[in-house]
């Protein structure tokens, strides 16, 4: 910087109302998502608590869920904190009150939309990406608010080292941009519908590279972040290791992206693709641990306080909940490990030992230690909160432990044989269902008990509240004058700046294209490594230098960042794209849906059918010997969205069609108890009322013949009309067949007719023409 | 019947290299680390406990 600076005084006042404002909102969004996830929790074990109404059922419920606990609760609570860590650590106000209020006010108008359209049934069918296209557009806009806002205040920062914490929340915001933009790419076929651009598994890959990663770089970094300011405020103690800080965050941005294929262990995922995830999520050990150790030294000198202040206490645990978070995530992307692991409730216990534990306690350490600084007062009850920390962490053990067991049972059930391995020990799925019962049932005590404590800690940071003042931090500074041209210019105009921005372009270029600007887009990412280190070379300049180049300046080292991010995903999602245009579907490729078919999987995805049934039969011996012979890469290829799933609350579907009558799931839809007794299953009486949406489908068939779907070009709205009428009158009277009546207009006969087609393929070797299975 | 169907050979060697792609970053970025000054370090670390913010309170020891 420039040396020929004066240096004047100045007053800063901080925008904390937009603290409050997120705090607030972050506090009462817990609320609704614990509660959701209390009754959705209930609802795997009274079937009755579904009430029987299509906008409660855990199928349209659990992504209100999931959603309301990462982007409501966590997400306010992350800009609360990324807001007023910020500006103290850049020494600056935000750089614009207007879109701070934008991005407040934007982010609760998405969530309202989300609250009212995922009972409604309007999904896109992927988990943690359910929103239709509309509210993904608000969702990307209003997070470019925040970049903006962010990156200007970075701009104009007093400061002119950026802490690491900073460091996590740049890594947080070009991250989740690269990653929800890609996730979301579709094609609209109305307001409220589209498919995404990728299927099968190309869909699958993307999906949990940013499923993984949404929470690595939203439930992760911005929370490391966070901890990294506010653990040593409350210790009043600097953190422990800085220079193991910058390991941490450099290993942790590169390594974590690598690792969503851990999803999908075992499926037909590409085999190299799995012993990256593997490998990958293996090494994450490192740095996380590394995180969690720096968090919990840095209260070291502080212990005599885990007795008597709260936020201690809650910063403690979540840091031990973290590690022992990423410790347990490496081992279930262990193939073997995760042969048992996956599909059952393990999965979802580690999820919430996380979200909990981690997340959740750190949200309210870091509440409690605001409140009174906020509103300029003390605390309402230290001892309401110290019984609000016991409570969460009776509650979060209960969670964890129930879900431990009942994930370990169920999938040791599922895979016992006898008879020598040739005999399934429970052929009937039910059995494994009602063995975990009664742990699930302590799951939603344990859900309860942890949603107790977030009410009494909404009750006293109220009562606090009440009892203060709302005051906005206020701070002197001493600063340097700078020439504002030359400041200007310097940020830009830098060799290892321009080098690292040339090198990401040509990334991007490689990575969103194919053929010829593919090539061309190599070519580049190639020059510009050998002129930079040419360069780097020549003028003898030394790796320090432009290293810290990059990190004085917002810009070079946001750039830095996102090379560090993209080049996993580049390496993952660029093969299997090329691989599966190059007609790498093993054998088997899958039928079209019929027009009444690609309608009745339409409200699969509705209903959210995805969230307790897969629609993959992995590599292994068991599931062979259950569901059918293994899925093949080709039998999804006309798959948008791809449906594996994540979870088995009830059996896989992937060759369910023709295995059961149509009037056995006919019957099952009405009452799944009267064909299945025992099942936790809703009731559906609302698809024999609901005519099928026909009018909708020859804008989805035009979508997915964009696609690459092989649907005739002639096929006019009456050829549609005609195969729907053909189709649901067959099964219509098959029904009638068996006593059971339904027009051939309602949503029940679509479904039908879905079911029945999953697993139908043709074999693509001359001697076999014909679908079988 | 389990056999996977490899059919980019090329793709197996991914892993490896990505490994030691990982490895040569983590190795970087130690020595970086390591070299860093003492007093940079010591100015980074306290960055956190310097915002001498006049409106807080140690309010929650209640």
């Amino acid at each position: 910087m420039n040396t020929n600076n004066t240096t004047t005084t100045i007053t800063i006042t901080y925008d904390d109302d937009i603290v409050r404002k997120f705090m607030i909102a972050s506090i009462f969004w817990a609320l609704v998502g614990l509660g959701a996830g209390v009754l959705i929790a209930s609802q795997l074990n009274f079937w009755q608590a579904n009430f029987n109404m299509e906008w409660l059922t855990f199928g349209r419920l659990r992504p209100l869920h999931t959603n309301a606990a990462i982007f409501a609760f966590v997400g306010n609570m992350m800009f609360a904190g990324v807001y007023y860590s910020s500006q103290r650590l850049l020494r600056v106000r935000m750089a614009s009150d207007l879109l701070s209020k934008i991005n407040f006010w934007g982010w609760q108008f998405i969530i309202v939309c989300a609250a009212i359209t995922l009972p409604l049934g309007y999904s896109r069918g992927k988990e943690y990406a359910e929103l239709i296209w509309p509210i993904n557009i608000l969702v990307a806009v209003i997070w470019l608010v925040f970049a903006a806002n962010f990156f200007w205040t970075l701009a104009k920062r007093n400061e002119k080292s950026i802490y690491v914490g900073i460091w996590f929340y740049i890594a947080t915001i070009v991250t989740i941009t690269m990653l929800y933009v890609v996730n979301h790419l579709s094609i609209p076929t109305s307001f409220t519908h589209s498919y995404p651009i990728f299927g099968g598994v190309q869909d699958a890959l993307v999906q949990w590279w940013y499923g993984h990663n949404a929470v690595a770089f939203f439930l992760t970094t911005p929370m490391l972040g966070i901890m990294y300011y506010f653990v040593p405020k409350a210790a009043n103690r600097p953190v422990y290791s800085y220079r193991l800080s910058i390991i941490h965050f450099w290993s942790l941005v590169f390594i974590y992206i690598w690792a969503g294929p851990h999803h999908l262990l075992n499926t037909s995922l590409p085999e190299w693709l799995q012993t990256l995830g593997m490998l990958f999520s293996l090494m994450l050990w490192a740095p996380s641990w590394a995180g969690m150790l720096n968090g919990l030294l840095t209260l070291r000198g502080a212990w005599d306080k885990l007795l008597t202040d709260p936020v201690i206490k809650f910063f403690a645990a979540a840091v031990t909940f973290y590690g022992m978070a990423t410790f347990e995530g490496p081992l279930l992307s262990i193939k073997s490990v995760n042969a048992l692991s996956h599909y059952t409730d393990w999965t979802v216990g580690h999820v919430h030992s996380g979200t909990l534990g981690w997340n959740g306690f750190l949200a309210a350490g870091m509440f409690y230690w605001l409140a009174p600084r906020l509103w300029k007062t003390k605390l309402h009850s230290v001892a309401m909160a110290n019984a609000h920390f016991w409570l969460g962490m009776v509650g979060i053990l209960l969670y964890v432990a129930s879900m431990w067991v009942s994930g370990i049972t169920q999938g040791l059930m599922l895979n016992a044989t006898t008879e020598g391995g040739t005999v399934l020990q429970y052929p009937n799925f039910l059995d494994t269902l009602q063995a975990i019962r009664p742990v699930m049932l302590f799951r939603a005590i344990g859900g309860g008990l942890y949603l107790a404590g977030y009410f009494m800690l909404a009750y006293n940071i109220w009562k606090t509240a009440r009892s203060g003042t709302p005051v906005n931090g206020t701070v002197e500074i001493t600063v340097e004058e700078e020439n504002a041209s030359e400041k200007r210019f310097s940020t830009f105009l830098n060799a290892p700046v321009i080098y690292s921005a040339l090198i990401v372009f040509a990334l991007c270029l490689t990575i969103f294209s194919n053929g010829a600007l593919f090539i061309f887009g190599m070519f580049l990412t190639i020059t510009f490594i050998i002129v930079a280190i040419a360069h780097f070379e020549f003028c003898k300049a030394s790796w320090n230098d432009w290293y810290e180049k990059l990190l004085k300046h917002g810009f070079g080292f946001s750039v830095l960042t996102i090379i560090a991010a993209a080049i996993g995903g580049a390496v993952q999602i660029i093969p299997t794209v090329t691989m599966q245009r190059a007609d790498n579907i093993e054998g088997r490729i899958q039928v079209p849906y019929t027009p009444l078919e690609l309608a009745g999987r339409d409200i699969y995805v509705s209903e959210g059918c995805y969230n307790c049934h897969s629609q993959m039969i992995r590599t292994l011996v068991p599931e062979v010997m259950r569901y059918g012979d293994y899925s093949h890469l080709g039998e999804y290829v006309y798959d948008f969205p791809y449906q594996w799933g994540s979870k088995r609350t009830g059996p896989d579907l992937a060759r369910e069609g023709g295995l059961r009558s149509d009037d056995w799931h006919y019957f099952h839809m009405l009452d799944p108890r009267s064909v299945s007794p025992g099942s936790n299953m809703p009731n559906y009486p609302w698809l024999f009322k609901k005519p099928i949406k026909v009018k909708q489908l020859p804008n989805k068939i035009h979508a997915m013949r964009m696609l690459g779907v092989p649907y005739p070009i002639d096929l006019s709205e009456e050829d549609i009309q005609a195969q729907i009428d053909e189709q649901a009158a067959g099964i219509v009277a098959r029904l009638a067949e068996k006593g059971a009546f339904t027009d051939p207009d309602k949503e029940i006969v679509a479904l039908i007719a879905y079911l029945q087609k999953l697993g139908t393929y043709e074999l693509t070797s001359e001697k076999d023409e014909v679908a079988t299975k | 019947m389990f056999k996977r169907i490899i059919y980019d050979d090329w793709t197996t060697i991914v892993p490896i290299i990505s490994f030691w792609l990982t490895f040569g970053v983590f190795l970087a970025i130690v020595v970086r680390a390591m070299l860093l000054k003492k007093n940079a370090v010591n100015h980074m670390e306290n960055l956190p406990l310097e915002d001498g913010d006049s409106s807080t309170t140690n309010a929650h020891n209640k």
